[in-house]
Formats: C-alpha cells, structure tokens, sequence
C-alpha cells in the first residue's frame, strides 16, 4: 500500500442523510410490527391446523355410523361400502407402522454409518461428492421415488431375490421410503456427531484408542441423543410420506404384518380419498379429517420429542 | 495421589485384532456411504431408460382412432354390439351430459332425455346424475370415475339400493365446467356388481377413443367429438343425428385448430356396422391447407341404417428426438395414446404455482427469520413465547405436508364456506359470462348474460354472438316450428326451447374470493409447506453472520432496522439464497397437498388465470404412474410417467447445483 493514498471517508459517511428521530422511531416500529406479524402467521398456522382437523374429526364423530369407541379400536376400515361400512383406524395405522417399519430398517444402518464415515472417516474430497449426493437424494421428488419402487425396486427383488410380491406392496414402498430417509437421518446424525468436542477423541487417541473404538466408544454414545432425535425425525417423516405409498404400496387397508401384498396407509387413504369424487358433506369426506388428525398426532408427537431431545442434547456442549 | 485403576480388569485385545476390526469397519463405512451413490445412479439410470421411447423414434404413424355406433331406426343392431356391463353412452348436451345405461338384461336403453327424475347434483367437482323411470325404479346413475360403489352413492341420495340395480351397466361421462368447451372431462368407468370392471371410453383428452351411442325413440341425438391429433391439430366439434322424414342424417360442424406444420391429416370415414363396409371417406383435409382458411367446415352425411363411424388421424411427419422432446414438452397429455402425450399444461402449471409460491413465502419466511434472530425481547417471558415460536416452527416443518394439502383446500380453496361455494362465489371479478347454443343450421353462438346462474330466455332480438364475438341476428322460432329452408337463415335460426350452457370467458385478472381449487389456492397451500424450511435456512443464514459486525454497527448508532438491512442481509443474503432455492425446489417436487387440493384431473391447457384449474408435473407423474400398462406400442405410459420424471428431475437438479455452487461460492468466513 502507498504512503501518498489518501484516507477516504467512509461511503457510510459521506452518503449519510440525517433522518429526525421520531421518523426513524415510526418506521421502526411499523417494521418491526410487519415482521412480529410475518412470524405470527407460523403461529396462526398451527392454530388454524389443529382447530379444522379437531372441528371436522368432531364432525365425523357426530355421524350415526361412527363411534370414538369403534374408531380407536376397530380393526376393519371399509369406508365406502355404505352402510355397512366400518371405520376402524387400526388397518391403516397397521400400515403406516408397516412402512416406516420398513424404512427405518434400510434407513437407521444406513444412515448412521454413513454420517459415521462422513464425520469419522472420509477424506475431505469423498465428502464433497458425498454430501451433495445425499442432498440430490433428498431433494428427489416423492413421486419418482414411488414410480422407481413401482418399476424398479419390485422387479428387482422379484428377480434378484426370488421374493413374491403382488405388483402393489409394502415392501418396496417401504423401501423407497427408506431410501428417502437416508439423508435425514445421516445429515442430522452427522450434526449431532460433529457437535462432540474434539477434546473427547482426543483424549480417547490418547489412550490408544483406534478410529473405531473412538467412533463407536465415544463419539457415537456422546452424540447418542442427537442421533436420537434424527432417528424420530425420520420416523415421523417416513410415517408422513404421501406419495410413495400412494403409488406403490396399494389401496387395500390390512391388518397385516406381510410386507409382501398390498396394503393402504393413513396417508394413502387421504390421497386415495380425496383426489377423487368424495362428497363435499359424506361421511368419507369427514373421515379422511379423522385419519389425519391421527396422523398428524402421530407425527407431532414423534417430531415434538425429537426436537426436544436435539434442543436439550444442544445445550449440553455449549 | 489417586489410586492406580485396576489393570486386571481391562481385557487387552491385541493391536492386530483391534486394527482388523477398524478396517473392517472403514470398509463397511465406505461400501455403505457409497449405497447412496449407487441408489442414485441406478434411480437415474432406471429413468433415463424408460424414458428414452418417448424422446427416441417411435412410430411416425402416430394415430388415433374412435368409434361410433349409430343404430337411429332400429337399435337391434346395436344391442348385439353390447353386452351386459357394456358403455351404452353416448350424448353430449351443452352443459351437462350424456348418460344411458343399459338394462340388465340387455333389453332397454334408457336415456335421461327421455325420462329424468333426479339430478343433476354436483359433488365437489363433478356432477352426478341418477334416473330412472322412478325412484322405486332405480335404472341407472352415472358418477364422475366410476370409483365409488353404488350403496354409496345411493344412501347419499336416499334411495333405497335395488337388487337389480346391482347388475346394471353404470356409465360415466361427464364435464366439470360445462359450456361447449370442456375443461375437464374425467375418464368413465362402469360398475358391475359394485365394482369397477374396467375403464371404458377414455374421453379426458378431448378424444374419444370408444363412444358408442345407441340412438332409440328420440327425434335426435347429438354427439360432440373432439379428436386431437398430436394436441393440435384438429377438433370435430359437434356432430348431430337428426331424424327429419324418416331419413337420418349426420351433421357436423367442425371446427379446425390448425397449429402443426407438418403433413398432418384428419380422415373421417363413415364405415356401415353391418357389413362393414367404408361408406363414406369424407373430410381429409391437409392442416398445412388449413392454414389461414376459414376455420369452420360443414359436411353432411345421410345415414339410411346402423352406422359405425370411424375416424383416425395420422401423423406422417418424421420427427427427430429434438421433436419429440419440444412436443413432449408443449403437448397436452393424453390418456389413450402414450406417443403423444405430452406435460405441457403441467408444466406451466408448476412455473406458475411455483413462482406465487416463492413470491409469497420468501417475504414471509424471511421476515419471520429475522424477527426471530434481531428482534430478540429482553423480557423472560416474552423470550420465553419466542422459544415456543421457534419450536413451533420446527415441529411444522415435520408436519406430514399432506396435512397441508387438507388445510389448504378448507382455508384457501372453499374459505371454511363462508363466503360461498366455489362454483357460486360471493365475489368475483373480471370474467364475463355467456350461454352457449347451437343453432339448427350447426352453428355455436353465445348470448351474454349478466347472472351466470340464469340461463337467458331466447326471445326475438336478443343479443347474441357468433364465436369470434361478431355480433349476430338470431332467427327465434318456436319449439315446433318449420325450419326455413333459406341455408343463410338457418344458420342462426334457433328453437327458443334449446338447451344452452354455460361459457364463462376469464381474462388473466380473473378474481374470486373464494379461490376455488385454482393456482393461487395451490401456490399459497404450498406456501405453507415451505414456510419452515425458508424460516430454518434463513435463521441459519443470519446465524452466520459474526456479532462482531452487529455490534459494530450498533456501536456506530444504527437501529435494528438499520442494522438488519445495511449489516446482516446483505451478509447472509447468499445463505438465505441458498435456503430459499432448496425449498422452492421442494416446492416444485411437491405432490401430496396438491393432490388434496386440485385433485387428479384432466387438464388440457395452461393456466390462464389466478382461479383457474391446474395440474402440476408431480401430479401429472402420479397420474401417469397409475395407468394400466400396455404390452402393444412402443410407447406406453410407464414411458410417458419416466418421461416427466427426468424433466422433474432435470429441473431439480439444476436448482440444487446452483444452491451448492453458490453455497460453496460464498462460505467464506466473514469475521
């Protein structure tokens, strides 16, 4: 830098307009207003969720045919055989679970080590092909995954396998929603194994501790409740996808463990439901209300403990 | 000084076997963590091949094919045709439709015409019609997609299920929108037995691949057809069996959409169901002639018995991959031919949903963000509800986004019902409203009217207009009355008991309150889906941004605002970019509350208005994917759904590489 380079005055200060202060003030606060607003409207959000599916799950309980009793017990949900339909929520939370039963099976291992080798092992240059990946991964649309498990993953298994699978099953489904989980639960993991102070494999090399004895004594258990958290975070996502079951698992609600025939999750009778011819005032119409109220207890249960767990877990280290 | 640990409790494996174990374990790591690479490649892979019968070349005789049986003096003929269970179906009236249904032992076709007791009714999106000669007497009912069973449909409409109803052909066609040209036709099915046999007569893209009609006891009956030949190139628009002394005669006016250069040929043939001979070849007509010639055609045909009518079009025209990849990016789709298909209409209507959507929920996810970061209270419990706020944020990014699709369709698309129903709104604007008629010379007119819920009494005088809105002179006589024999005035002479429907013409300023199942309902119910994800990512953004360059502006005197706008955006607006390309990106992929709100409709041209019906491409793929797959062609659906899928993906992939270039670009420490 040259001696003879004048100081410039700041652009700051030579293009400053003075304002009064009580300009400054209003306008202040009216932004500050427009913002508080902007935030409330997540609130008003939520509110307005719970109170339409709570009014319209009261609605659908108010019909003759359905009873709370026979709803939360019942183990045969057949809505649109008309009046002697039933509408017990079990076959369909049978397979919801199925599901994501599934898709934690191919997506907790899986994940997990990879968030492992990512955090633990990889060189730096794998990493970055690594993560972009899984991002591209979870970025896929749902419904190429459920055309890929339709025209894929069955045949493949049918073949490779020797498995026998009616052309809509649960076990494809599942799995393509594991592989939709996969970089849910490895990124979050990932985070929580990052987030474990050096000084703790530090101190584990020390003793003369290999990689994997660091990794799986120490680091795992450390992170133990952020990996937590990504593993229920993935379970209320697998239990929310739509359109993979929607298009691979079936339309047939079963109280049924077999992986292998076609079964209808919560999701997929709200789909199946509502993209057709549903009556405005029906009672199906009303229960797909009913189904998703579940749901969505289901999952805001699942995720409320994740997030607390991962908010809790957050403030350990810091 | 602590105590020694008790060695003798440690197992000491040796170094061997721990380093053996560690490797073992890296290599399971490595295999494992390139699973995902694989599943990727492969998923790619698996599309790109499907996909390629679509772009590569197939058939250059692109064909479509429909069949029409016409049986005006003595059904016999026709009734061979048909069995129990069969589409007996087949007319087409302005505004609401067609139905007839076949009785169960093959012996009586019963047309609402002639004998309607109930309906129409309208539920959700479709009209429903039931009849019968009685209620006691339930005949025959139709239903939008043949997917709901008859004991439902009955005990919606109070009826008590009959015994031999259960038997009876169901049969659907039908028009949401109504007025002469259709937005949307659904697919028809029938019901046998309570359970959907098979899809017949696939009418949703404006080509109907099976219609068949059987005309008895009525003086006429008329059939509107469209055809379309790779989506543009021709339409046959009304066609009329008329009965006039005895003698049947066919009439059509046909209304040409001529948009394809190449050497493209529409070809009626009127082909005798008897004996199956080629009665008459007529109408073959070159669309490069069409160009610029007057768009409207007539033919008449005489028809002395029991017709088949066939028609086919061809496309000759050899086209490269370069082609098949702009057609199938602009053609319409097309549910009975797979090489035609197109997702234009989808397309179009996922950039409009999506650039709503991210005009919309940028602003707000944004300012939320930044509230949430730089307005921080000092007071504990106001501190306290904005850690509620932010866990409340969290949990609704995990809320199933199907749940958002049911909101949205109550909150957007109906407004919870207070301010009338979607065909009935309370208020509207902009959209200009007509009745549809067809003359007796074949000719469509339009009579404006004020309310579009009252058809117009077609009185001498009134005003009306023919199709490019030229003003026109009707020729009213009564319900009975002689045609005149002057060819000029029977072209606008119209009985004054005709049957019009309704045509509504809406500019792009189009605006009801409620928004109906129309692209601002879908772009805001997304909204709400990415909301969270901008929020998140944008937090994280204005996390980055060091407090020392906070504190140094406020040092400098600035107010929040101030700081906020001249500090922390312009450092964390890469961040934010970053976040809001993701999720504008998930937005795009998005399928589930789309399917809740706009259904899985036919849709056959872009969206023109904020209220109108869309599909977007996730949507046009599951619909895809649902098709029955045929072993004939080489072309079929799986193809199409593949197709559409690596356009998606194409798109999806670009935004997540400029999100990471970006990211990669700008995460440079800024303290």
């Amino acid at each position: 830098m040259s001696v003879s380079e004048t100081i410039q005055q700041p652009a700051a200060l030579t293009n400053r307009k003075l304002k009064p202060l009580r300009w400054v003030r209003a306008r202040e606060s009216v932004i500050k207003s427009g913002l508080l607003s902007a935030t409330l409207f997540s609130i008003l959000v939520t509110v307005s969720i719970v109170g339409l599916l709570f009014r319209e799950t009261v609605r659908f309980f108010q019909f003759d045919r359905v009873t709370v009793s026979d709803f939360l017990t019942g183990t045969t949900w057949s809505p649109t055989l008309g009046a002697g339909g039933q509408f017990g929520i079990w076959p369909l939370i049978c397979g919801t679970l199925l599901i994501a039963g599934i898709a934690m099976l191919v997506a907790l291992p899986l994940g997990l080590i990879t968030a492992i080798f990512l955090s633990e092992y990889a060189p730096r240059k794998l990493r970055n092909v690594l993560k972009p990946v899984l991002e591209v991964l979870a970025g896929v649309p749902t419904v190429v995954y459920g055309f890929f498990a339709l025209t894929f993953i069955t045949p493949f298994l049918q073949s490779t396998f020797g498995i026998q699978l009616e052309y809509f099953n649960a076990l494809s489904a599942g799995i393509a929603v594991g592989i939709l989980c996969i970089p849910t639960v490895s990124s979050l993991s990932e985070d929580a194994l990052q987030a474990v102070p050096r000084r703790l494999r530090e101190a584990a090399y020390g003793l003369g501790c290999t990689k994997f004895d660091v990794a799986t004594k120490v680091v795992v258990p450390a992170a133990l409740s952020g990996i937590i958290s990504a593993f229920l975070l993935a379970i209320a996502r697998a239990v929310g996808e739509t359109m993979i079951v929607s298009i691979a698992a079936g339309a047939t609600p079963r109280l049924t463990l077999d992986p292998c025939i076609e079964i209808q999750t919560m999701t997929g009778y709200i789909t199946n439901t509502a993209k057709g011819d549903v009556s405005n005032f029906g009672i199906e119409y009303f229960s797909i209300y009913a189904v998703a109220f579940t749901l969505f207890i289901m999952t805001l249960g699942v995720t409320l403990i994740g997030n607390l767990i991962r908010l809790k877990f957050q403030e350990a280290y810091e | 000084m602590n105590a020694r640990p008790d060695f003798s409790k440690f197992e000491i494996t040796s170094i061997q076997a721990r380093k053996r174990w560690s490797n073992a374990f890296l290599c399971l790591c490595a295999v494992t963590s390139t699973f995902s690479i694989i599943i990727l490649a492969v998923l790619i892979f698996t599309i790109v091949i499907s996909a390629l019968p679509v772009f590569g070349p197939h058939s250059d005789q692109l064909e479509s094919t429909g069949r029409l049986l016409f049986s005006p003096q003595d059904s016999s003929a026709g009734r061979e045709a048909l069995g129990a269970g069969d589409l007996v179906q087949g007319i087409f009236r302005p505004h609401n439709l067609i139905r007839g249904g076949l009785g169960k032992d093959n012996d009586q076709v019963l047309w609402s015409d002639t004998e309607p007791t109930k309906g129409p009714f309208t539920i959700g999106f479709y009209t429903f019609e039931i009849g019968g000669d009685s209620k006691d007497n339930l005949r025959y009912m139709t239903n939008a997609k043949g997917t709901q069973s008859v004991a439902s449909f009955l005990e919606k409409l109070g009826l008590p299920k009959q015994p031999e109803f259960a038997d009876a052909a169901l049969v659907v066609l039908e028009s949401a929108a109504g007025g002469l040209d259709f937005e949307k036709i659904t697919t028809s099915g029938a019901l046998v037995n309570d359970q959907v046999i098979e899809q017949f007569a696939a009418v949703d893209d404006w080509q109907i691949k099976l219609l068949t009609g059987v005309v008895s006891e009525s003086d006429f009956a008329e059939i509107r057809f469209q055809e379309s030949n790779r989506g543009e190139l021709s339409q046959i628009r009304k066609t009329r069996v008329r009965k006039r002394a005895g003698q049947m005669k066919l009439l059509m006016s046909i209304l040409y959409e001529a948009g394809h250069e190449g050497g493209e040929y529409a070809d009626l043939k009127l082909r005798r169901y008897t004996d199956d001979q080629i009665y008459k070849s007529q109408l073959k007509v070159d669309s490069a002639e069409l160009k610029g010639m007057s768009r409207r055609q007539r033919a008449g045909f005489d028809l002395g018995g029991s017709f088949n009518i066939e028609w086919r079009s061809k496309s000759q025209s050899s086209a490269s991959t370069l082609d098949h990849i702009t057609h199938f990016l602009t053609a319409k789709p097309n549910s009975s031919d797979p090489a035609t298909a197109g997702i234009g209409p989808a397309l179009w209507g996922s950039v409009w949903v999506c650039t709503i959507c991210a005009f919309v929920a940028l602003p707000l996810g944004i300012g939320t963000a930044i509230f949430l970061e730089e307005f921080k209270p000092t007071h504990r419990f106001l501190l306290f509800l904005q850690n509620l706020v932010q866990l409340n944020i969290t949990n609704l990014a995990g809320v199933p986004s199907i749940v958002y699709g049911i909101l949205g369709l109550t909150a957007f698309a109906t407004m919870f019902g207070v301010f009338g129903s979607d065909k009935e709104p309370l208020f509207r604007f902009g959209g200009k409203y007509y009745y549809q008629y067809l003359s007796e010379g074949m000719y469509p007119f339009l009579v404006p009217v004020a309310d579009p819920s009252t058809p117009p009494q077609l009185i001498a005088g009134i005003r009306a207009e023919d199709g490019d809105h030229q003003p026109i002179t009707l020729n009213v006589i009564g319900p009975s009355d002689p045609l005149p024999d002057d060819e000029t005035l029977l072209q606008w002479t119209v009985r004054s008991d005709s049957e019009g429907g309704l045509h509504p013409e809406k500019p792009w300023f189009y605006f009801q309150v409620p928004f109906g199942r129309g692209v601002l309902a879908a772009a805001l119910t997304l909204m709400l889906v990415i909301l969270p994800v901008i929020i998140i990512a944008s937090q994280e953004a204005i996390k980055a941004v060091p407090s020392s360059l906070r504190e140094g502006a406020m040092g400098l005197g600035s107010t929040r605002w101030q700081v906020v706008r001249n500090v922390i955006l312009p450092a964390a607006i890469p961040g934010m970019m970053t976040g809001a390309i993701l999720s504008v990106s998930r937005a795009i992929g998005e399928a589930a509350p789309l399917v809740v709100l706009c259904g899985v409709v036919y849709i056959a041209r872009a969206p023109e208005h904020l209220m109108d019906f869309i599909s977007v491409l996730p949507i046009q793929i599951f619909y895809l994917t649902g098709q029955p797959i045929s072993e004939e062609g080489q072309v079929n659906f799986q193809n199409v759904a593949a197709a559409a899928s690596l356009v998606l993906l194409v798109v999806l992939l670009s935004f997540n590489t400029v999100a990471i270039v970006l990211r990669q670009i700008t995460t440079k420490p800024l303290s």
